[in-house]
């Protein structure tokens, strides 16, 4: 008797769970066989960082452009919108585990009849440290996909890279920086607090921008505000910029005269998530290093 | 003799002259406190004329400060003229770019091309602002066009533009979601200037408008009073107009293409100089622009004082501001309005087993969106043994849109009858605006996330209160249809300008309100879906209690009256049950499905025209059109999903057209 092979293999998975859920201490044979789709980038981003892929993610297909590192593979099904995941298609793919991230559109609850629910929370609390709120969602993670050990080694990887770029800026300890994105022409999107304050703290850079900020940790402002940065602020800007919007900005009277512009010190650098969790940190570290260092 | 002249004169001037000056007070000392913010103000003439750049104060003088009052002066004033030859030459006191539809189609254009083809941004915004624009206008004119042209027809034709182009805009944003804060940023009028360009291409752009006008001016004038006169002067009367519309038009949309959807004020500016004494033409074409800017410049200002961190774009503010306004007028704008086109009240027995046949097409059409979908694997239908995980994520999506169809049908078709008017909807009568204000209302009032039941509870108090608003406006002179309509526009548009000032706050709540805006059935419980669905056959089974009213009601008061029918209270009962059930209905699919529209054409095209049978099939067709719009939504993009109120309204418009240009609605 044949089965489709696909079929075979669902069904000896979840017998072998069902055999760890009874107590079997086997259980890190059967991690690396876990099923987990992620509903938004930095759960996807979180997994990926801890050595496993997601069977599927919201918005696969923009993924490169925002987020870029860890690689998604290939094999990652999308899930279509991060806002309005397919829920279908999920029921379809059945997971093992459902990742959701708080705050972000569709609550844990949608999901709680389909599939066993993990919510990562990206937003730490007021007065909590967001760096190490995504290093306590990573272990959470990392615990609940059985891979405890996989934490702390993005822990190590992501002070060591925090580490290697602090030594690569030695001689701009202590400058002033802003991290920042353009989407249009006239304003433009600072990272105030929250990962990105907190890396150029751990690098021995000085956020350069203590401005108001939202929810989300940036301040959204026009650009005439960067005409009263501190003193040799560099601005870094995150990739994605849309080429329009660059041609536009570069015809602006204002901007090619700000202080920031007319002495070079603005710096378009790859895509980083940033709102993502250690691994977007890691990454924001080793780019801001790259892009700087030889200033 | 020159005293006599003079006289007149000097009272036409005076109240002008102080309207103007209560503007310009404000805004001047505001600006002057502004001013002396960014540099001391004895510093300020030699920063314009020949600044500094290296010294950050004077940058912000001459390149950001600067510009942006002057552009506050320029887009007013050209927003202002533009209103004024479009309202002199479609003689329609409430003509401008906002209510032609021709800000939103220049918005959707720049918008889609931001998201999808930004390359062809690069020569610049003003030509592809131009293209949406003019295509947007032109199908006003084109859906106005169809059956007889009247003033009041145009106007709601443009609002069916204006809704369908911010739903497509949507529809788009909600595929490409994050750029959404941004790309509302700019829709919603920000003044925020990055230099002189946007200034120095306005200034230019408004002369050649000017210019362009001088040679039309008399015509004009004499247009504005009657065609006959003008052709008998020699004139062209459609010519002139056309010419006129052009100008209008284009300059309106290259306002649009500075510096967004500035709404309201092409409207106002010349309402409120027609109040200040500019009786004639002439007198409101220089009026008009200078109220127009003095009143941009002072919200502009006013915005800035009252913002703490995140602007209120001045767009908005006037949205705001100029919403009450507009309302305020209305009870004088309708004198001068025409009458507006009555639907025949054609009677005709149509054979019930027509009405039996679209309720099996629609018994069918739900098996279909239950049954058969995409998976993985491709197309298929669902087979037995998926029935328990598929159907209990389908069933309610797909009775949900089926009850708020009949919602929506019914209420439209009820609508129509009450007011004699073909153009009238719940999307139209501003219920559905009022939903979303309510919504809106909460948003702002508190910083919690909403659940379920607190937004089902403040969209009905706002649909409630906007339909109170409505009626009392609409109905505080003998119930005229068409000032029902109007009212109903100015909350509707007034909804989607705050709306959209929200959704540019970058409150993390954004994304909520953005799903439910876009009418999407994704978070629709069982529960709700069964309130709506029983909801919506309570209503079907009530439409025949109100045959004789709704037969009886459109041969006009008068009649109805002789007749021995209690017209008031039985056009208040039936707004009633239009309005409860828009409220039930918006709840589900969201304001805008426009599905509430064009199910009673629809159901008269087929041969329904007993008005307890066009109603019930207008229901049954409506919900046929959210079931299917449902199915395609879930289906056609797979695993992405297109909201189903907004697929339906998108799709609809086409159709709508189509229907009204062949005349056989």
């Amino acid at each position: 008797m044949t089965f489709p092979k696909t079929g075979t293999g669902a069904l000896s998975r979840r017998a072998f769970l069902a055999l760890g859920a009874a107590g079997l201490a086997v259980r890190p044979a059967f991690a690396a066989d876990m099923r987990v789709a992620c509903v938004e980038w930095t759960a996807a981003a979180t997994l990926l960082s801890l050595g496993v892929a997601p069977v599927a993610a919201g918005d696969v297909p923009d993924y490169p452009t925002w987020v870029v590192e860890p690689a998604m593979p290939r094999s990652v099904i999308d899930l279509g919108s991060r806002f309005q995941p397919n829920l279908e298609l999920l029921v379809e793919i059945a997971p093992d585990l459902v990742v959701v991230t708080e705050g972000y559109g569709v609550d844990a609850g949608t999901f709680a009849s389909l599939a066993p629910v993990h919510t990562l929370k990206t937003i730490p609390a007021d007065g909590e440290s967001a760096l190490a709120n995504a290093a306590a969602e990573a272990r959470r993670l990392a615990e609940r996909i059985d891979r405890p050990e996989a934490a702390l080694r993005l822990e190590a990887e992501t002070q060591a890279a925090f580490d290697a770029a602090r030594a690569g800026l030695a001689p701009l300890a202590g400058a002033p920086v802003c991290v920042a994105s353009l989407f249009e022409e006239r304003s433009i999107r600072i990272y105030a607090s929250g990962l990105v304050d907190e890396v150029l703290d751990r690098i021995g850079l000085l956020n350069a921008w203590d401005g108001e900020t939202g929810g989300w940790g940036f301040s959204y402002v026009g650009i005439e505000r960067l005409a009263t940065l501190p003193e040799n602020t560099r601005l870094a800007l995150l990739d994605p910029l849309p080429d329009p919007v660059r041609l536009r900005l570069e015809a602006s009277s204002l901007w090619a005269n700000l202080p920031v512009v007319r002495e070079g010190r603005v710096f378009q650098v790859p895509p980083v998530w940033p709102f993502g969790g250690l691994d977007a940190a890691g990454r924001l570290a080793r780019i801001l290093a790259q892009a700087l260092g030889t200033s | 003799m020159t005293m006599t002249l003079a006289r007149p004169r000097a009272r036409a001037v005076l109240p002008l002259a102080a309207l103007c000056l209560a503007l310009a007070l404000p805004a001047l000392l505001l600006t002057l406190r502004d001013a002396a913010g960014v540099l001391p103000l004895d510093r300020w003439p030699a920063a314009l004329a020949s600044p500094d750049l290296a010294d950050p104060a004077e940058l912000l003088a001459r390149h950001a400060l600067g510009p942006r009052i002057l552009v506050s002066l320029l887009a007013g004033a050209a927003l202002a003229f533009a209103g004024t030859l479009l309202t002199q030459a479609l003689r329609n006191p409430l003509a401008e770019a906002a209510t032609l539809g021709t800000a939103a189609g220049a918005s959707l254009a720049l918008t889609a091309a931001t998201l999808f083809a930004p390359v062809l941004l690069s020569a610049g915004r003003e030509w592809v602002a131009l293209a949406g624009g003019a295509a947007a206008t032109a199908l006003s004119f084109a859906l106005a066009s169809g059956r007889g042209f009247s003033p009041v027809r145009l106007i709601l034709s443009g609002l069916v533009v204006t809704l369908t182009a911010g739903s497509a805009a949507a529809t788009l944003m909600a595929l490409k979601s994050d750029y959404v804060s941004e790309v509302f940023v700019w829709q919603s009028g920000s003044l925020l200037q990055n230099g002189d360009g946007v200034a120095k291409s306005l200034a230019w752009q408004l002369a050649l408008a000017i210019l362009a006008t001088l040679p039309l001016v008399r015509a004009l004038a004499i247009i504005g009073i009657d065609d006959r006169a003008g052709a008998a002067l020699g004139l062209s009367p459609a010519r002139v107009r056309l010419g006129t519309v052009a100008i209008g038009v284009v300059l309106a949309a290259a306002v649009t293409a500075g510096v967004g959807v500035i709404a309201f004020l092409g409207v106002a500016a010349p309402a409120l100089a027609r109040l200040a004494g500019a009786r004639t033409f002439k007198a409101r074409l220089v009026a008009a622009p200078l109220l127009g800017a003095l009143m941009l410049w002072l919200t502009d200002r006013m915005v800035a004082a009252l913002s703490t961190g995140l602007e209120l774009p001045a767009g908005a503010a006037t949205a705001v501001l100029g919403a009450p306004l507009i309302l305020a007028l209305l009870p004088r704008v309708r004198s001068t309005l025409p009458q507006a086109d009555n639907a025949p009240p054609a009677i005709r027995r149509a054979s019930p087993r027509l009405l039996l046949g679209i309720a099996l097409g629609i018994l069918a059409l739900v098996l279909l969106a239950l049954g058969f979908g995409r998976s993985l694997s491709g197309w298929s239908w669902l087979a037995p043994a998926q029935w328990a995980d598929i159907l209990p994520l389908r069933a309610p999506r797909t009775v949900a849109a089926a009850g708020a169809g009949l919602l929506l049908g019914a209420a439209g078709a009820l609508l129509q009858r009450v007011t004699g008017n073909p153009m009238a909807s719940p999307e139209l009568l501003g219920v559905s605006g009022g939903a979303t204000l309510g919504v809106l209302a909460l948003m702002l009032a508190s910083s919690v996330a909403l659940g379920p039941l607190s937004a089902a509870v403040c969209a009905g108090a706002g649909a409630a209160l906007a339909t109170g608003l409505v009626l009392g406006l609409g109905l505080r002179r003998g119930a005229s249809p068409d000032r029902l309509l109007l009212a109903g526009f100015f909350v509707s548009t007034f909804a989607s300008s705050l709306a959209a000032a929200f959704l540019a706050s970058g409150d993390p709540r954004a994304q909520w309100l953005q799903t439910w805006l876009t009418g999407s059935t994704y978070l629709v419980s069982g529960g709700q879906a069964a309130a709506a669905a029983l909801a919506g056959l309570a209503v079907l089974a009530l439409l025949p209690l109100a045959a004789r009213w709704l037969a009886i009601l459109p041969l006009g008061a008068p009649v109805a009256t002789a007749l021995g029918l209690p017209v008031a209270a039985s056009r208040g009962a039936l707004v009633a049950l239009a309005a409860v059930s828009t409220a039930l209905a918006v709840l589900v699919v969201g304001p805008l499905s426009f599905v509430g529209l064009i199910a009673p054409h629809t159901a008269r095209m087929l041969g329904l025209r007993s008005p307890a049978q066009e109603a019930q099939a207008a229901a049954l067709l409506a919900a046929a059109m959210l079931v299917a719009a449902d199915w395609l939504g879930r289906t056609v993009i797979f695993p992405w999903q297109v909201p189903a109120g907004l697929l339906a309204a998108v799709l609809g418009l086409p159709a709508f057209v189509w229907l009204m240009r062949t005349g056989r609605a």
